[in-house]
């Protein structure tokens, strides 16, 4: 009797421990292949609000907006994107277009606030990244010539054919704000993924 | 020497005018698109005590703490957000294959993002403090046979934007947290899965 309740035990745990998410598991989309996002002009943040945005909610903004950067912005005809496709890499598609003049052989580059988490850690089972903000994504860069920049990369090649991505080892970017910035001019971020309503 | 003078206050003018670092919105278009795919939200390592295997390697937490454990991806399970701007911005949240412990749960939008407008209360231009987990609130789904699919407008869920003023949206993390919990911790957040 004994022995049956405690196998009956032992099997009620064992189920709870494998169904359970709460302890430790991975559960990973099955797919998750794509961020893309237009970009806006990136500006300074308001710290001491002194004015409110229009609007129902009214929220506490900052009088002037400030960009960011002052060197590369949008002429009236500039707008940008970018995308991300993943798969057992990341394939990295910026394209903006109507960049400033003064902005015309300035080297601007792809990096992200993110965090990710990954199957093989040394400790031999999966882990979770501290949260990285700013971090560059290698040499996903581009150079403005005529107004334009275009960036077609992949994560691996970004960073020079080393082992960024362990494939195999199923691993979640967890992304956060996307920015463009220009060499020289990091943390300010010259452009963000985002919207426009006009 | 009174035509030196009126040349320089030209020159500065006009230099004031050409210059984007005074105070000058240049905003991009057109940017009317955002749409990311979900991954499941789990905990910020803060105290390491291993380090993943890419070329990084970056100091890492073992084990992974899903942020909501009782809302997780089931085993075919996926999701995404989508962001259309126009007049106003259409909202568009999917999600499919959720564990059966989230059955019957609401899930709701929270997002970071800083606005910029014209027409703010001092009359001229101006840029939000950073919204950090900023609550939609009424972005909701509830959970229904693994799904929940969310469709409404931002100025429908939220009071944020003036017909006719241009209003730029800068968006970060972007994801859904069950509404009995707090925005700071979700369940799933906009992410990419590289196999």
């Amino acid at each position: 009797m004994l022995n049956r309740f405690a196998f009956g035990c032992a099997a009620v745990m064992t189920c709870l421990i494998f169904s359970s998410p709460a302890l430790g598991q991975r559960n990973p989309a099955s797919k998750a292949n794509l961020f893309q996002s237009s970009l806006v002009q990136g500006v300074s943040a308001c710290t001491a609000a002194n004015t409110t945005l229009p609007g129902a909610e009214a929220l506490p903004g900052c009088d002037p907006v400030v960009p960011a950067d002052a060197v590369c912005n949008f002429t009236d005809k500039g707008f940008g994107r970018l995308k991300f496709k993943a798969k057992d890499d990341v394939k990295i598609q910026v394209k903006i277009k109507g960049l400033s003049a003064a902005c015309n052989a300035e080297v601007l580059c792809v990096v992200a606030d993110m965090r990710w988490t990954q199957d093989g850690c040394a400790s031999g089972g999966s882990c979770t990244t501290e949260e990285l903000d700013g971090l560059p994504l290698g040499a996903s860069c581009c150079t403005v010539g005529e107004g334009n920049c275009r960036i077609k990369t992949s994560l691996v090649e970004a960073f020079n054919d080393q082992a960024i991505v362990v494939n195999g080892n199923r691993t979640e970017y967890a992304l956060g704000s996307i920015s463009i910035v220009r060499v020289g001019h990091f943390p300010d971020v010259t452009f963000r993924a985002g919207l426009m309503v006009p | 020497m009174r035509r030196i003078r009126l040349v320089w206050v030209v020159l500065l003018v006009s230099g004031l005018g050409a210059s984007g670092s005074l105070a000058e919105r240049n905003p991009a278009k057109k940017a009317n698109k955002h749409q990311a795919s979900l991954v499941q939200a789990v905990e910020a390592c803060t105290v390491a005590n291993t380090v993943e295997p890419s070329l990084l390697g970056s100091a890492a937490c073992d084990p992974v703490v899903p942020s909501d454990p009782s809302c997780v991806f089931g085993v075919k399970g996926s999701g995404r957000i989508k962001a259309k701007s126009k007049t106003d911005v259409a909202l568009q949240v999917k999600v499919k294959g959720i564990d059966s412990s989230c059955e019957g749960e609401t899930l709701c939008l929270m997002a970071d993002f800083t606005m910029s407008s014209d027409n703010c209360a001092s009359s001229g231009d101006c840029t939000s403090a950073d919204q950090d987990d900023f609550d939609t609130e009424n972005v909701c789904c509830t959970v229904v046979n693994g799904k929940c699919q969310a469709k409404t407008t931002l100025n429908t869920a939220i009071h944020v934007l003036n017909p006719g003023n241009r209003t730029e949206i800068a968006l970060g993390e972007m994801a859904l947290y069950r509404a009995a919990l707090s925005a700071s911790q979700p369940a799933f957040r906009t992410g990419l899965l590289v196999r």
